[in-house]
């Protein structure tokens, strides 16, 4: 294979074995892709992302995505055009949208303007198109795609914009349901229903694990910044891993979702800067929780 | 319910909060001889005390729910060994009957009902052993 070719790697399931697909075969027009075999390999990722829409009439281009995108275990639903697209998202939420740009019945670029502005959603959409030139870039920034990725692109790209552009929808989220749990005065963080339901009406018992909770939390937390500042990231899953049970229990559901990012984010997909967010959020909601339970119920 | 009561229980879990979740169950179904750790390597120390029934976690730090269990059956085959395991490592947990566990119970469907069944099956199969043994016992002694 050339030096420079650009390269994708999809895998055959059932015989084990992993494959590149040359897109300097695509791009010189010749009929055929030529399959380089790899070796049997196990790339198992784990980027927090589960659902991803790819909206694209091109076949081969849905192939490569979903060989793709099955190896970093997202499940991919492919359509292939606008208004399918937009049927689709009537009735199914997913974490980011793939968008292809000129598409039969409607194009990528109808298709974000009515996400955008009918549908009011901010599911974050990136552009795939074969046109690399700047004024189309500026096109689909301007009416709300957030990127842009020109085919043939490589595994290495499409990985990393999908993780980014996640990664800044999730924070934008978490600020938007912080900010609006702190706003209401009165709203708690945590709930004690499930508690309660273990408990069958023993307060002592709801109590005592309201205690223990009170208890362990600061421990957690101070093994969680030691384990962000020595860079240890198995770690630091790890212990997300041994205090998901107890959050669980306590119903802080503004945490559940930051404990799955935290515990599942592929190691090579985010920087540290990332997990120092999602550090930084589970250490200021589980402070307050400590601090809303020691004034609710255990005075 | 005397031998329900009989029964001895270890919980082995690195979560406190968790540990006295299952022992609160545990406590609510009858069974009140019931020792919790914190991690692999102190329940060990005080295997020789030989418990009916551990609820063992399955990732801990010290020591994994794997590890332990290999210790356990290499001890005393006939402690029963309950996997107490998240839904990711729900295979693990799988896994571990094929050495010697005697179930395995998800974190998150954990409940009253669940834990009764499974002490309810291992009062059965120990009841059942007493009996044969027994019966074994007597055929012999008939002999002569």
């Amino acid at each position: 294979m050339k030096k420079n070719s650009q390269t994708s790697f999809f895998s055959l399931e059932p015989f084990k074995t992993e494959f590149s697909v040359c897109y300097d075969s695509l791009k010189n027009n010749k009929n055929t892709l030529s399959l380089v075999h790899k070796g049997a390999k196990n790339k198992k990722g784990s980027l927090s992302i589960t659902k991803v829409l790819l909206v694209d009439d091109d076949e081969l281009n849905t192939f490569i995505v979903d060989n793709i995108l099955k190896r970093q275990n997202i499940a991919l639903t492919s359509v292939t055009n606008g208004v399918k697209a937009i049927e689709l998202l009537k009735k199914e939420t997913f974490d980011l949208i793939l968008m292809d740009i000129q598409m039969p019945i409607m194009n990528g670029i109808d298709a974000t303007n009515v996400i955008r502005n009918e549908l009011k959603m901010q599911t974050p959409i990136i552009a795939l198109t074969a046109n690399s030139l700047e004024h189309q870039k500026c096109q689909v920034m301007e009416i709300g795609m957030n990127d842009f990725l020109t085919k043939p692109f490589k595994e290495k790209e499409l990985i990393s914009l999908i993780s980014k552009h996640h990664y800044n929808f999730l924070t934008n989220n978490y600020e938007k349901l912080i900010s609006k749990k702190k706003s209401s005065k009165n709203k708690l963080l945590y709930d004690l229903k499930k508690l309660q339901e273990v408990s069958n009406g023993n307060d002592d018992f709801v109590k005592k694990m309201c205690t223990i909770f009170v208890n362990i939390v600061p421990t957690y937390l101070t093994q969680m910044n030691d384990l962000y500042n020595d860079g240890n990231i198995k770690g630091l899953k790890m212990l997300v891993h041994k205090m998901k049970p107890s959050i669980d229990y306590m119903l802080i559901s503004s945490l559940k979702q930051i404990l799955k990012d935290l515990e599942h984010i592929n190691d090579s997909n985010y920087s540290l800067e990332n997990f120092k967010f999602l550090v930084n959020t589970t250490n200021n909601i589980l402070t307050e929780v400590v601090n809303q339970i020691k004034n609710n119920e255990l005075t | 319910m005397d031998k329900i009561e009989q029964l001895k229980i270890f919980i082995v879990d690195d979560d406190i909060f968790y540990q006295n979740i299952i022992e609160y169950y545990i406590n609510s179904l009858g069974y009140k001889d019931v020792k919790k750790f914190n991690d692999g390597i102190s329940f060990l120390e005080c295997l020789s005390e030989n418990p009916d029934v551990v609820f063992l976690d399955c990732i801990m730090e010290t020591l994994t729910g794997y590890e332990v269990l290999k210790k356990i059956k290499r001890f005393n085959p006939n402690i029963q060994v309950v996997m107490v395991s998240s839904q990711e490592e729900i295979q693990t947990a799988v896994d571990t009957l094929k050495h010697g566990a005697f179930d395995y119970i998800e974190k998150s469907k954990l409940n009253k009902k669940n834990i009764k069944g499974i002490l309810k099956k291992i009062i059965d199969l120990k009841n059942h052993f007493t009996e044969t043994k027994t019966n074994f016992i007597k055929q012999f002694f008939q002999l002569f």
